[in-house]
This record gives structure tokens, sequence and C-alpha cells, in this order.
């Protein structure tokens, strides 16, 4: 019905008008009088990511530029697009909250996001990834709220929330990621109809979750990492398996099998990859850096953090070859593994303030426009 | 008929105030749209008209294009020029050689040219980019405010 009174209105302005009710297409004037749009695109494009909010804010057809698909693949095709960490945590009166960090700023901090739909404050276990230029928030439950299905969405090149597809089964305190442009929901504590043994992929393509099952998923999860194309889940300690073991999802044939267990063995802390190589934070003992070596199959400390900056419980993101730590009250450090012959030397690293609050991280994303 | 076309010595443009540059064949190489008109004649000199460009920017244009045409400049020294080139542009001129080098379709210059214009309107205001390109509002002024407030966040 909407979309009928766009093209009335545009017929009524004598322009000319075809059975397209995208406004965008519909509308005559150009981005920037006396140029293609293309060419328009592609100056506008170079504008730095932190600069996208003056030019959603000049006119219609710039906002919905900014925000369209068109843009986003434009700047990632070109290599333009940058790199701003997300990060998901719970503050003091145990609400959920979400903080950005622009990491090409000169003069970095973390600041709130608004808008986070406040009945899902309180939820515990939540999903959290990032894909395209949208972060998602799934499942999860509550002390009064068994597990849901409900999955939101904040799209970053609008600022908005909205309610996204719903996943195949409701889980909390479950594995996420995302793996060739997909979404994986794996394992976690379901409802009591659902299934323990399952995971869920979503297409935003077909804007559809699918549901598959196989008996190597476990509900018990607690951490899980994509390394050269496959998802590693690492699995809770129970009776029938008191040491850490962890399953390794193949693409290829569709299939969970048990992941190499000397890989596992070091694998004691948040996880990150970085070209490849999985590095994991020991927080045992103060906070020590380790890397696992694929040719020598054995773990290997890269160095000590400042027991000054980093305050565990922390968790990892990878932007470039820098890894950033982020612990309580979202403060920062930042390691540069680009040069990995430095073992076991105290890494001196860059760091970000933290907050005057000390908010637990529940996770990091990075999203890139 | 190739034979004929490197024959050609001097390329005459004429910009959209009457003013003529006379120009050797390398200089125009990336000016797509001089380099189709070339190729459909077949006369050894050739004037070309080019109503959507004033003599001022297209100055500017054969210069861009002189230096690095130039097989003598080191990278360095093209760099330098660029930089220099930049630095010298009013804001308006720089929106113009940008029409220009769209309708030249003149690829590196428009990348070029492009950086300069995104380098322009980063960290100003949005009136500042409106008035820059000439864009009126068509926001209702309830959008307007939630916008500034978008941009108030964006900048704490």
């Amino acid at each position: 019905m909407s979309s009928e009174l766009i093209s009335m209105e545009h017929l009524d302005d004598g322009e000319a008008s075809s059975n397209n009710v995208d406004e965008v297409e519909v509308t005559n004037t150009p981005l920037i009088c006396g140029l293609p749009d293309d060419i328009s695109l592609l100056c506008l494009a170079r504008v730095p990511r932190k600069y996208h909010s003056v030019l959603k804010a000049v006119s219609k057809r710039w906002r919905d530029l900014v925000c369209s698909d068109e843009w986003f693949f434009y700047r990632r095709k070109h290599k333009l697009d940058e790199t701003w960490i997300y990060a998901l945590c719970r503050d003091k009166f145990d609400h959920v909250c979400c903080y950005i960090l622009d990491t090409t700023s000169s003069r970095k901090s973390w600041k709130l996001i608004h808008g986070l739909p406040p009945h899902i404050m309180k939820r515990k276990g939540m999903g959290f990834e990032a894909l395209g230029n949208k972060l998602f928030l799934l499942g999860g439950c509550g002390w009064s709220e068994d597990a849901t299905d409900e999955v939101y969405s904040y799209n970053a090149s609008s600022n908005s929330w909205v309610e996204a597809a719903y996943l195949s089964t409701a889980r909390c305190h479950f594995a996420c990621e995302v793996m060739d442009e997909k979404l994986y929901a794996i394992g976690g504590i379901g409802s009591n109809s659902s299934d323990p043994h399952s995971w869920d992929t979503f297409d935003p393509f077909t804007n559809s979750w699918t549901s598959h099952r196989d008996p190597n998923i476990v509900p018990e999860i607690e951490d899980s990492v994509v390394m050269d194309g496959k998802i590693y889940i690492r699995c809770g300690k129970s009776p029938v398996t008191p040491h850490v073991y962890a399953v390794v999802y193949e693409p290829s044939s569709g299939t969970w099998q048990h992941a190499d267990a000397d890989m596992v063995s070091g694998w004691r802390g948040p996880a990150v990859v970085v070209d490849g190589i999985l590095f994991v934070l020991d927080q045992s003992l103060g906070t020590r850096l380790t890397m696992w070596h694929k040719e020598r199959r054995e773990w290997i400390p890269v160095g000590k953090l400042s027991p000054l900056l980093t305050r565990p419980p922390c968790q990892l993101v990878a932007v470039g070859k820098s890894i950033y730590v982020i612990g309580k009250g979202l403060s920062t450090v930042v390691v540069d593994v680009g040069d990995v012959g430095n073992m076991g030397r105290v890494m001196m690293g860059s760091s970000i303030p933290k907050l005057v609050s000390d908010y637990n991280v529940i996770s990091c994303k990075c999203l890139s426009i | 008929m190739a034979a004929e076309k490197s024959s050609i010595k001097i390329i005459t443009l004429i910009a959209a105030d009457g003013s003529v540059f006379e120009v050797e064949p390398n200089i125009v190489k990336e000016m797509k749209t001089v380099q189709s008109y070339i190729d459909e004649l077949d006369q050894n000199t050739v004037s070309i008209p080019l109503p959507n460009v004033f003599g001022n920017d297209l100055a500017m244009i054969i210069e861009y294009c002189k230096k690095h045409a130039s097989e003598e400049e080191t990278k360095e020294a093209k760099e330098e020029f660029d930089f220099e080139f930049v630095k010298r542009m009013k804001s308006d001129d720089k929106l113009r050689l940008l029409q220009a080098a769209s309708y030249l379709n003149m690829e590196s210059f428009l990348q070029f040219m492009a950086k300069a214009i995104a380098a322009e309107i980063e960290n100003q205001s949005v009136e500042f980019v409106r008035d820059y390109f000439q864009i009126e509002s068509d926001f209702t002024p309830e959008e307007e405010a939630e916008l500034r407030k978008e941009n108030e966040w964006a900048f704490k």
C-alpha cells in the first residue's frame, strides 16, 4: 500500500516513474549536482567511517546511500572499510549493555550504544556475533525466563535495533560464530522440548535459519573459535568427560569430530585467531599470551602482559595483526603480534583507559564498514 | 590506420571559454573522452572542443597529466607534486575539477580528485557539506533533531 503511494507522489511531480518502488531509483536528483552517482559514490565512500553520521544527516538520499548494501560492499571491495570493536558487557545492575571502540581513532575511548531493547537487558547466555554491517544478539535466558529463540540485530550503518528472524531452536549459553558469511548457533542449553545435540545456521541472503543435528554437539559449551575454515568448540567438563576436550566442525563433510587433543590442552582461556594462528590468553597466573604452533604441534609462550594494565577476566579480539585484550571496565591493551619473534618478553602495547565502572565484558566482536 | 594515428603530432583542446591548448598525444592518453574523439578521426591534426571544461581547470588538468606522463620524474617527485597540487586548489576548484575529470573520463585523476574531495568534507559539519554540494535538506524537523542527536553521540 505504502509503495503505491510513493509511486503516486512521484507521478504528481511529473517525474517518469517505473514500477520500481525503490525511492533511490525513482528519484532523479543526483547525489551531487553535476556528477553521475557512481562518481559521487567514489568520493563519498572515501570519507572515513567516523564521519558517516555527518553524511547521513545531509539528505534522505545521502542517508539511504550510507546505509545501503552498495555502500558497504563498495567500501569492502576497495579496502576502504574500517573496523570498530563492539563489546557486550554487564553493568553493576547486572544489565547487558553494548560499547563501541573506533580502532582507527587517535584518541581511542569506549562509547555506549543506545537503544538496546530493554527487555533483553536482563538476559544471560545470549549469543553475540557480527555479520555484514549488523550485530546479532541471539537467544539467552533469564532467572524466570526459559531459553528463548528471539534474535535482535543492530544495524551499525543506520544505528538501529530491530527484531530479526528467530532461531530454529531456543538456546542459552551456546556457541555463536560466523563462517563463510553465515551465522552459527551451536549447542547450549535449550528449552525442554529442544534437541540438546543440535545447531542452527542463518543465511542472511534468505534471512532464514536451518536446523541441524549431530551427536557430538553437547549442551555444555565454554568457548568457540573459527580457524582454517572450521569451527572449534571447547566443551565443558562433565562426569563423563573430566578432561578438557573440543569438537570441530568440518563444513566439507558437515560433521562434528573430536579436535586434536594437543591443541585443546593449551586452550585454557579466551582465544583469537590472527592470520590462521590461534592465540590464547592464559589468565591463571597473571595474563600470558600463548600461541599454537601448528607444525611443531605445541603451545609456545608469546609473552606476559603487564599486570598494571590488563584486568582479567578478559576477552580477545583481533584487528589486523593487533590483538585487543579487553578486561574489566573495558580496560584495553593492544598487542601487536605481527612480529612474534620477540617471545617470552613482557610485551609493550598501547592501552585504552577503562570506564569508571567495573563492567564485566561478556564478548567482543569486530565489525567493518 | 595505426600508422596514421601515430603521425598525429599535436592535439588542440578548446575549452568552454574558447581558450586553446596545444598538447602532445601522450598528455591526453588518460582522457578517454578525448581519446575516443581522436580514434574516430583519421586526420593528422585534430582540434577537440570541450564545452564542459573551463580554461583554468583544463590548464590544471594538463599540468597534472604532464607531470604524471613524464618518465623522467621520480615517484617521490610526483607525490610531492600531488601534495602541492591539492594545496593550491580552492574548495570550489576541487568540485569543478572532479566534474571535469568525470566528463573527460580520466580514471586516475578521478581517483585523485575523489580523495581530495573526501578530505575536504571530512571533519566538517552537516551544514558545511550541504553548502559545499548545494544540497537542501529534505528531512522533517523531527528527523533533523534525531540525526543531530546521533551526530553528537558519534563525536562524543
